[in-house]
């Protein structure tokens, strides 16, 4: 029980983490048609613009100056990358993010190395908020659960409260229709990308903290949110913010499993052993698994429900 | 590219080694290594069209494959690179199942990816064939008694197979087979619609690329002489993105153009460690920006011989 709660809630925030890269991506995704690898470079970027900036200016300028870097990296790599790319198909596109990635990866490693950085929790949020079971829950987890509801709460109102959101709601499904409505639908394309850029970027900021700013954030994160939004389905939100729970959830507690296969395969009169040709995989415990749990979840969702959990269309 | 210049080439490279250093020979050999598995990946990116990203993982089934036949069967080396063909093959035909059931675009693209991650992570658990992230050694090859044991000796060795899997693989393009793929990439509704069975060529295609990229891994396998899972991740999946996406997609001429300039162009940033990766990635964003069908489309401009248009669409 006493693992349990605090589970749930390190789960709460992780899938918290997730949603905001994902929210980004699945509207790109649904938007545009691109698959962006970069999106979750522009989350490592976010983290090392927030550690340098808090080295000069302290942590709380930087929550706001490191995301809009970001939104404006995403805005050059539409406007001068992807728009120019885009007439020679999906596979130019996907690749040339993909190249991105290397190129960002290598910059960020020559520019400040491979080691991890000594980018902390600010003082002022470095205290235990309250305990459960002789477990304290820090601060800082909190202040990333308001940050990321605050801005569940601002994407909600932007996109169902604000004429620009209908717009980006209509260009999510017709995207040639709005532009025949007389909608200038390559900037709109803009506006989000750098939108998803910025989300993107503060996720970096309040991550790179709670988890640890270095060379691979990158790699760690990429291949789970593209899980999420596509285990969520194309042009919903809401289907992107239950997979982000969920696979915040699963994360969370596939680590806390000592069950394995092979244990799993007991109840079924199979014992098998550890000297078996395949006994070393199979005894392997699900905590040591816990990474490839998403990829497997996501196998199956495409198995059997192609277009995701709530997605409205298939590509 | 015409038929009298691809027999040309390699009659050309057959004095090469007595120029190089062994270091340089090495390079040349990695080079030619690369290319089959830059035709393989290019069969199902290129010229089928759909996005696979598994190709990693066909080269870590045959690099493998072959290793540990050596080690613990102790065979010999050119014993080993037809079951490595056919291991690689295998995983290309279980790398097609979720294109079969209707997966396209990006959803193939990560389910692929996943299964390549997923063979790297058995390399590094199945320690007792494996030996686990630290790796294994390969024993020297040998070719019908003749021992491979210096870079010039298995450059031949290598330049024979890569000339037999070139001319096979162009005869497959030429063949009814390539123009099915062309017919798959174009439109897969109006080629079903037209009689083409299309799940039997999307199998086939998989399974011939993984084949070939089979054999690209058990060569790879003698070339470096350790094998370690590090050898099979992503940047391994960049660098042969970046071979065909260099090369040009759909392109044989393609294939071997970048897997030369994708090997040799990090050698330059040589003492600077990282740098390659930045290499791949400039290469990759520089030519879909400014050459979106790849170093090849400059050749076939420079003279007809080298348009391939029985299959490049």
């Amino acid at each position: 029980m006493q693992i349990g709660l605090i589970s749930l809630l390190d789960g709460l925030v992780y899938g918290m983490l997730l949603f905001m890269l994902a929210s980004g991506l699945t509207l790109i995704l649904s938007m545009m048609g691109v698959l962006n690898f970069a999106h979750a470079s522009v989350y490592m970027l976010g983290a090392y613009f927030a550690y340098e900036l808090s080295r000069w200016v302290g942590f709380w300028p930087a929550l706001i100056i490191a995301p809009l870097l970001c939104g404006a990296i995403g805005a050059a790599i539409e406007v001068w990358g992807l728009r120019r790319v885009h007439h020679n198909g999906h596979i130019a596109e996907l690749l040339f993010t993909f190249g991105l990635v290397f190129i960002i990866g290598r910059a960020v490693q020559m520019a400040w190395g491979m080691l991890p950085m000594p980018y902390r929790v600010p003082a002022s949020l470095d205290f235990p908020l309250f305990s459960l079971y002789g477990e304290n829950f820090p601060a800082y987890r909190g202040f990333m659960l308001l940050i990321s509801a605050l801005m569940l709460l601002t994407i909600w109102l932007l996109l169902k409260k604000t004429r620009i959101g209908l717009i980006i709601q209509a260009a999510l499904t017709h995207p040639s229709m709005v532009s025949a409505l007389g909608h200038d639908v390559p900037s709109v394309f803009t506006i989000v990308f750098a939108g998803g850029s910025l989300l993107a970027g503060l996720a970096g900021v309040i991550a790179g903290n709670y988890l640890t700013t270095e060379s691979s954030m990158a790699d760690a994160m990429g291949p789970i949110v593209f899980v999420v939004v596509i285990f969520g389905g194309l042009g919903s939100l809401a289907g992107c913010f239950i997979a982000s729970i969920l696979m915040g959830m699963v994360q969370t507690f596939s680590v806390v499993m000592e069950w394995s296969f092979a244990d799993m395969l007991r109840p079924l009169g199979i014992s098998v052993s550890a000297d078996d040709l395949l006994g070393e995989i199979l005894t392997i415990s699900i905590s040591r698994i816990g990474p490839l749990v998403p990829y497997v979840l996501l196998i199956v969702i495409l198995l059997f429900r192609p277009r995701g959990l709530m997605g409205t269309r298939e590509t | 590219m015409s038929r009298r210049l691809f027999w040309l080439l390699p009659l050309a490279l057959l004095p090469v080694p007595l120029l190089l250093n062994p270091y340089q020979q090495y390079v040349l050999n990695t080079a030619l290594l690369y290319v089959p598995v830059g035709i393989g990946f290019n069969l199902v990116v290129g010229n089928l069209g759909l996005l696979a990203f598994s190709n990693v993982a066909y080269f870590g089934l045959g690099a493998y494959t072959s290793g540990v036949m050596m080690v613990q069967l102790g065979m010999p080396w050119w014993l080993t690179v037809i079951p490595a063909a056919l291991v690689g093959g295998i995983g290309g035909a279980i790398a097609s199942i979720p294109a079969l059931r209707g997966v396209r675009l990006f959803y193939l693209a990560i389910m692929t990816l996943a299964f390549g991650e997923l063979m790297r992570w058995t390399y590094i658990r199945w320690e007792a064939l494996t030996g686990g992230s630290m790796g294994m050694a390969v024993p020297t090859a040998t070719l019908f008694g003749w021992a491979l044991d210096t870079d010039r000796r298995r450059f031949y060795a290598f330049l024979a197979l890569v000339v037999l899997l070139v001319a096979i693989t162009d005869r497959l393009l030429r063949s009814r087979f390539g123009r099915a793929f062309l017919a798959i990439k174009d439109n897969e509704i109006a080629a079903a619609a037209m009689g083409i069975p299309t799940d039997r060529y999307i199998v086939l295609a998989f399974a011939w690329g993984g084949a070939v990229v089979g054999v690209g891994g058990a060569m790879f396998a003698i070339s470096v002489g350790h094998l370690t899972p590090v050898s099979f991740d992503l940047t391994e999946l960049i660098r042969q993105f970046a071979i065909i996406m260099v090369g040009g997609l759909a392109s044989l001429t393609g294939a071997i153009i970048g897997a030369v300039i994708v090997t040799v162009a990090p050698q330059v940033f040589i003492s600077f460690p990282g740098f390659d990766e930045l290499v791949f990635g400039l290469l990759i964003v520089l030519v879909i920006l400014f050459l979106p069908r790849g170093l090849a489309s400059l050749l076939a401009r420079v003279h007809p011989a080298f348009v391939e248009r029985y299959y490049r669409g």
